[in-house]
């Protein structure tokens, strides 16, 4: 399928051409995460889980699996780097945190699936931007903390993560003393990591709830 | 994978009036999915989208400006326990190199059922390789059928006396869906 702009009558011609175009393969991605896009795991006692992929398509596809770093050494994290998965099949790609370290570690892993069709070729004055889609699912191991550090600036809230473990949670608004509606913004924050988040105007204060249940509150001054 | 066990003891409250009734556990079984796909208007695979920068009519005159064009990031998204009851999706550049006085701007709206988060936009250049697109998704999807989808708009900004044709080539944009 191709989409043109094209203007006629150029006083140059092709010649004065500069294509710009955007080029999509076959490489959408057709694999699927179906068990999260951010795992945990508390401590050396857990050694590892797993991704599970779905290939809900009607052909064998292979999903590759490439690591990057989210806090500490990747080496540290075996797993696949490239897993075949038939036609309507759910496999699980297992994965191992190699050392006992304590330290905590996050490792990202994104997934996507290889391209049945050929690159395409590249014409003189063209450009083509090949576009790609992909997961990131995120892998932890270490402790969640219950401390964090919050400084207020109008409506919005610094919130700073000064242990040396995850803090893993959401960010409510706080109305009538409670915690209201759902969640306005949320995820990790890795030792060091500092978000700021904005309250609605009629928020009394925000209400951080990590991912054991413990609880931060703040009335807004 | 989310679990929910519907017990016995819930069971019984709902069978009270019935005799003879052997109780047996409900279990839901609830993929956390993550999936996105580019789409055209039509809702066809795109495949292959073109910008033509083309010299003007009159010698003396500027080039003019290329029409923005529109694909659709068609997805299905069910979001989980904090940390992953966020996500986001971005654009990045993975690779080749943007010609010398062109850039692209490209804006996204969200769209869909459920929590659809928001939308922004993104000027890729030689030094912007990457930015968020979407923020704060949670459950949500987008529909299959033609014009639905989160539209993110294509517009190639440029001036002429900064175009250099001989800087043309191939670039890579990757489109990830992660946890904010």
């Amino acid at each position: 399928m191709k989409i043109g702009a094209e203007f006629p009558g150029s006083a140059i011609g092709w010649a004065g051409i500069l294509w710009f175009g955007l080029l999509q393969g076959s490489a959408w991605s057709q694999v699927v995460v179906t068990n999260g896009l951010s795992h945990f795991h508390r401590g050396p006692s857990q050694e590892g889980g797993y991704i599970e992929l779905w290939n809900p398509t009607q052909e064998r596809q292979t999903a590759l699996l490439i690591l990057d770093s989210l806090l500490g050494p990747m080496r540290d994290l075996q797993i696949a780097s490239e897993v075949p998965i038939p036609p309507e099949t759910r496999v699980r790609v297992n994965y191992r945190w190699l050392s006992e370290d304590i330290i905590s570690q996050g490792v990202r892993i994104f997934v996507s699936t290889a391209a049945l069709a050929a690159m395409p070729e590249v014409q003189a004055g063209r450009v083509l931007v090949q576009i790609s889609t992909r997961y990131a699912v995120d892998l932890y191991r270490g402790q969640i903390c219950e401390e964090l550090d919050l400084v207020w600036s109008g409506r919005d809230i610094r919130v700073t993560n000064q242990s040396k473990d995850f803090w893993a949670g959401s960010c409510y608004a706080i109305r009538n003393g409670e915690r209201h509606g759902r969640s306005l913004a949320g995820g990790v924050l890795r030792p060091g990591d500092s978000r700021v988040w904005q309250l609605p105007e009629d928020s009394e204060g925000a209400w951080l709830e990590n991912a054991d249940g413990v609880i931060v509150a703040s009335r807004r001054p | 994978m989310r679990t929910i066990f519907l017990t016995s003891s819930l069971l019984l409250g709902l069978s009270l009036s019935a005799q003879n009734v052997d109780f047996v556990d409900a279990n839901f079984y609830i993929d956390e999915s993550a999936m996105v796909r580019a789409v055209n208007a039509q809702a066809a695979n795109l495949t292959d989208l073109t910008f033509h920068i083309v010299s003007p009519n009159t010698p003396g005159a500027a080039y003019p400006a290329v029409p923005s064009q529109t694909m659709f990031l068609q997805y299905t998204s069910v979001k989980t326990a904090a940390p992953d009851d966020q996500r986001q999706i971005t654009v990045d550049v993975v690779g080749g190199d943007f010609p010398a006085g062109v850039s692209l701007a490209l804006t996204a709206q969200s769209a869909g059922t459920g929590s659809i988060g928001s939308g922004n936009e993104v000027e890729l250049n030689s030094g912007t390789q990457s930015g968020i697109l979407i923020s704060s998704l949670g459950s949500a999807y987008s529909g299959t059928a033609a014009g639905q989808g989160i539209p993110v708009t294509y517009a190639l900004n440029f001036t002429t006396e900064a175009l250099d044709a001989s800087t043309a080539g191939m670039i890579s944009l990757q489109f990830t869906l992660s946890n904010n």
